[in-house]
């Protein structure tokens, strides 16, 4: 009897290392070590560049960014952890509008409500239900629909802009999707097929995109028919938020338009630049939407166009690691466009990155 | 009543006239229905309005006038929104385009006075100084190839949008103009960092300016004979 419990206690142990190797083998355990400590690092910058009164940059979109980071850490920071957690929730709050939007200024209210909810959510706390669901009401209310008085025929029908005009672009819809799925809203509300019908009106793939500007390579523009490096040419951070938004809006893996943007990502597969954008711009950006679309996407290795496999965590590990600074930051130093000369901004990406790939 | 005040008056009024007819064909041609946003057409009609008249209206040379000068872009902004159904506009913000827009037409036309004093033999003062207003209105545009070359600091990117006279009338609008489809087609300034102005500073500085520009028109229109009569007292 004793035999026989010691061979199942025997076999139950290995089975439970052998599940734990398994994990840990979807990266090298080494990068895996360092990255860890890189986000550590990181967080550390962020602690000691945070203010007063909890916030970073005083702005509401990198306070939450940075929030965000802390909360899905692998340490798992929490609100009971101190006041380095609770001034930046207690910064979001007072921040919170009666149209339910979260936003320090008139500009860039759905990013900032998109991921504030986000980190609000991050934090587990019931208390802010209520907030969350007025942020997701205030997102679902910026969609432009027929109520608006555009018709589904219309190039913007369905997208999400900056919430300060009308004009929808596929990295605020990317935002707003990833918010709204990260917090849970209703699988069958309709706001997820219209974000569909602009996501893949934003796709360069004539197959699904109904309309006439979108030629064939599969990756995604920043609108349809526009992308700020020229003409309506993809590039690697709108197709990487491209892919989130499928994903997250529930489209399928065996979806064309999935398989047609993945193989946008096999043919453009590097983490040296941000394929097709000019001088580098958006190349956090385009790290950080890389981290979630594959994390998303569910695969640990891709085979790129010459049939060079690619585990993307060590990958984008290695680049993060090259590119972290001395302090623990991390900064784009080509490139201010889009707010990546904010070392608070980009290095919360940072974290966030490599919080998806140790995951 | 004075024949060559009841002629200046019937000028002022024939082109005020003209002005608001170019106001409304301008607004004609703004796309008037949902796929535009109503605060860029507000935005566009009240620089429009204000710059037009600027251009067309008689100078201002007495503060009567200068107050009618102020007022009438705001007159006819309020007759294009009560009178042409275009869409509706909170009364909030368009009592807040209104103030603004009679602060800047104040002060464009006390620095016109100001021109006038101190330039008198130059006729061209008011092309000149609507032609400085355009460029400095335009500057977002014409200074992004410098901006996407020499990536200036945010201290300079937000000076720039700060004081520019679009960015006044689209914060009075609450409109993002900087990120509406053609700017951000063709300028990097709505994908930088910048923070618009806030609507009372815009106010106070306009006012400031425009006061402290009419204080030195009336230290300057000092009739001299005035300090004889002083240094006589003295002496």
């Amino acid at each position: 009897m004793r035999k026989i419990t010691g061979i199942i206690s025997f076999l139950l142990l290995f089975s439970f290392s052998f599940s734990a190797n398994a994990a840990e083998a979807n990266m090298d355990a080494q990068l895996k070590k360092k990255s860890k400590r890189a986000t550590d690092n990181g967080l550390r910058f962020l602690r000691d560049q945070q203010a007063e009164n909890g916030s970073w940059s005083n702005s509401v979109g990198i306070t939450a960014l940075a929030l965000r980071a802390f909360l899905q850490s692998r340490r798992q920071y929490n609100e009971d952890d101190g006041p380095f957690i609770k001034r930046p929730v207690e910064f979001i709050l007072s921040h919170v509008k009666e149209d339910g939007s979260i936003s320090e200024s008139i500009n860039n209210r759905n990013y900032n409500t998109a991921v504030a909810i986000t980190a609000l959510q991050a934090t587990g706390n019931p208390d802010y239900k209520t907030i969350i669901e007025n942020g997701q009401k205030f997102i679902t209310g910026l969609q432009l629909t027929e109520q608006d008085g555009y018709q589904s025929e219309h190039k913007f029908f369905g997208g999400i802009g900056y919430g300060g005009d009308e004009r929808p672009d596929l990295s605020n819809a990317y935002m707003a999707v990833e918010a709204l799925k990260e917090t849970s809203l209703d699988k069958n509300d309709p706001v997820w097929e219209k974000a569909l019908v602009f996501i893949s009106r934003s796709q360069n793939n004539s197959e699904t995109n109904d309309l006439d500007w979108a030629k064939n390579d599969g990756g995604f523009a920043y609108m349809p028919g526009f992308s700020p490096h020229g003409d309506a040419v993809s590039y690697g951070s709108m197709t990487h938020a491209g892919l989130v938004s499928l994903l997250f809006a529930g489209v399928d893996k065996n979806d064309p338009r999935v398989e047609a943007v993945y193989g946008w990502i096999k043919n453009n597969y590097t983490l040296d630049e941000n394929p097709g954008a000019k001088h580098n711009q958006g190349i956090f950006y385009y790290y950080n939407a890389f981290a979630k679309s594959m994390a998303a996407f569910g695969e640990n290795e891709i085979t790129d166009s010459n049939g060079i496999t690619h585990n993307w965590r060590n990958d984008l590990s290695r680049k993060l690691l090259t590119l972290q600074g001395k302090d623990g930051s991390w900064v784009n130093n080509d490139s201010p466009r889009w707010w990546e000369g904010n070392k608070h901004l980009v290095t919360a990406w940072g974290v966030i990155s490599l919080n998806h790939v140790i995951k | 009543m004075n024949h060559y005040l009841i002629l200046e008056k019937i000028n002022w009024f024939i082109c005020f006239a003209i002005i608001l007819v170019a106001s409304l064909l301008f607004s004609s041609t703004l796309p008037s229905d949902a796929l535009f946003a109503s605060a860029s057409t507000l935005t566009s009609e009240a620089l429009f309005i204000m710059l037009i008249s600027y251009l067309l209206l008689p100078a201002a040379k007495t503060p009567g006038s200068l107050l009618a000068n102020s007022l009438s872009s705001i007159a006819i902004l309020g007759f294009i929104y009560l009178f042409t159904g275009t869409t509706e506009i909170p009364v909030n913000i368009f009592i807040q385009v209104c103030i603004t827009i009679f602060f800047l037409s104040t002060l464009l036309w006390s620095l016109n006075q100001f021109a006038e004093l101190v330039f008198p033999d130059k006729k061209n003062n008011r092309s000149a100084l609507f032609l400085l207003v355009v460029i400095i209105t335009a500057s977002p545009v014409w200074l992004a190839p410098l901006v996407d070359s020499y990536q200036p600091d945010n201290s300079v990117i937000n000076f720039i949008v700060s004081v520019t006279p679009v960015t006044h009338i689209s914060v009075a609008s609450e409109y993002d103009y900087l990120r509406s489809e053609w700017l951000y087609q063709n300028t990097p300034f709505g994908s930088l960092p910048f923070v618009y102005p806030d609507l009372t500073s815009i106010i106070f500085y306009y006012l400031l300016f425009a006061t402290s520009l009419q204080i030195i028109l009336w230290r300057l229109k000092r009739p001299i004979h005035t300090l004889k009569i002083s240094k006589t007292v003295k002496t």
